[in-house]
């Protein structure tokens, strides 16, 4: 199931007009956490019959202006818009690509097939002035060549799910296997469009992905270590303990008399790493004095304190190892 | 073997058979007063690994071996033909989950797991 992430919906007054070479852009900046992006919904109408009508994910440069060729890309029928000037949502879907966190995109979007005279063209609702404080409109007259700020803001969701973190992937069968995108060494987009066996070498997060052959593969976020619902990050090892309350008293001549009295209740240490300082003193937030909620990778579900977070010296540049003592309560 | 329950992948077995003993120390001279008191019992600490192929057959391994910290104590027998099988109690479960082992159907757990011997009933 698809998440919204980045939109804007202003109250719309603006129009502009798509065909040829006319292209026009909304960028946009992902938040802090890393997503993919399924597809974009856009607020759009059209004139006469424009034909297919493309829209796709590219690039900022420095400026802000979309560059470099398409991300990810998806077509849908132009015709198929309502004549409504208001407009309605349309949602455009796209091969699965992950995005960075805190990074700066652009939806872009032209039809190729539309025409001036006669009027053959999709309109991309908008607000002018712009109100959207992470990105902007923009408009070519190149088919993408060179882009100018047009001082509005276009309607736009983008849809997608959280990432999939250090996966190692090897394609051993018949089929077209790819792995699409390789970003900073964390996000990896994976498709798989044939039959055969995939296999997973590795997995340095508490993540599992089942492929079943043929057809679509599921990522599921099943193993997670959650706090509070929260991804615990980069977790490496789980040690938990569960002391038995015993009373012996020695006796001469025989075995001492051991009576079981109960147990203490299940400790748990985390340790993991983090790449973030801000990451490590959320961590530390947690040693609170209150109740917390914790989901193991096999999916026991404890209510715990958390007694101490124990940040450690960086063993790599960027990589702060943390360990996280957590002790079972009676909920 | 704990009772009927047979204990998966189990990797080392250390035995200790220690005695309780009184100890006084005796002013101005060079060893200690000590006398027997009792025979404590052996303590056997067995370490394996819960190894399956799906998360839930872990969980399920890890909640019955979880489930014999019971205070019930059974026969356990180490199965190796020689070491005579004796009465104990399960005590102290501990259970490791590493990131290596967790991926792809294969899903292991380290356990450890801490037997008293006590008398047979």
């Amino acid at each position: 199931m698809t998440t919204e992430y980045e939109n804007y919906d202003g109250t719309e007054n603006s129009d502009l007009i798509m065909y040829q070479v006319y292209w026009h852009a909304q960028t946009f900046t992902v938040g802090a956490t890393a997503h993919t992006i399924t597809s974009v919904k856009l607020k759009l109408w059209k004139d006469g019959n424009p034909g297919t009508f493309t829209v796709s994910i590219r690039a900022v440069d420095g400026s802000g202006h979309p560059t470099g060729s398409d991300l990810t890309s998806g077509t849908i029928d132009g015709n198929t818009f309502t004549t409504d000037g208001n407009g309605a949502w349309y949602e455009i879907t796209f091969t699965e690509y992950t995005f960075l966190a805190n990074t700066k995109y652009a939806i872009v979007c032209r039809a190729l097939n539309g025409s001036y005279s006669p009027h053959n063209d999709v309109v991309w609702r908008g607000v002018n002035p712009g109100g959207y404080a992470d990105g902007n409109s923009e408009q070519s007259n190149d088919s993408g060549g060179t882009w100018s700020d047009t001082g509005r803001d276009n309607a736009f969701e983008v849809w997608g799910n959280l990432p999939v973190e250090y996966i190692n992937v090897s394609e051993s069968g018949a089929g077209v296997d790819a792995i699409l995108e390789v970003l900073d060494g964390e996000f990896i987009n994976i498709s798989d469009g044939g039959a055969g066996t995939d296999s997973i070498l590795g997995v340095e997060e508490w993540l599992v992905i089942t492929d079943t052959g043929l057809g679509t593969d599921a990522i599921l976020f099943q193993g997670s270590v959650l706090i509070d619902g929260a991804d615990l990050p980069h977790v490496q090892r789980i040690h938990i303990t569960e002391p038995t309350i015993l009373s012996s008293k020695p006796v001469s001549g025989e075995l001492p008399t051991r009576i079981w009295l109960g147990k203490q209740g299940r400790t748990v240490e985390f340790e993991g790493w983090t790449d973030s300082l801000t990451t490590l003193e959320s961590l530390k937030a947690y040693a609170d004095g209150t109740a917390h909620d914790v989901w193991l990778p096999d999916g026991t579900n404890l209510s715990v304190h958390i007694i101490d977070v124990s940040p450690q010296i960086p063993v790599w540049p960027d990589e702060y190892p943390y360990t996280i003592h957590a002790e079972e309560r009676m909920d | 073997m704990f009772g009927s329950y047979v204990l998966p992948h189990v990797l080392n077995v250390q035995i200790t058979e220690t005695r309780k003993e009184i100890e006084r120390p005796v002013p101005l001279r060079n060893i200690a007063y000590r006398v027997d008191q009792a025979d404590l019992g052996q303590t056997v600490r067995v370490s394996g690994e819960i190894r399956e192929t799906t998360i839930d057959g872990a969980h399920a391994v890890m909640q019955a071996i979880r489930a014999l910290n019971s205070g019930v104590d059974d026969a356990f027998d180490l199965e190796d033909g020689e070491t005579p099988a004796i009465e104990a109690l399960l005590t102290d479960p501990e259970f490791i989950l590493d990131v290596e082992s967790w991926f792809n159907g294969k899903y292991w757990i380290a356990y450890s797991l801490t037997f008293l011997e006590v008398e047979a009933p």
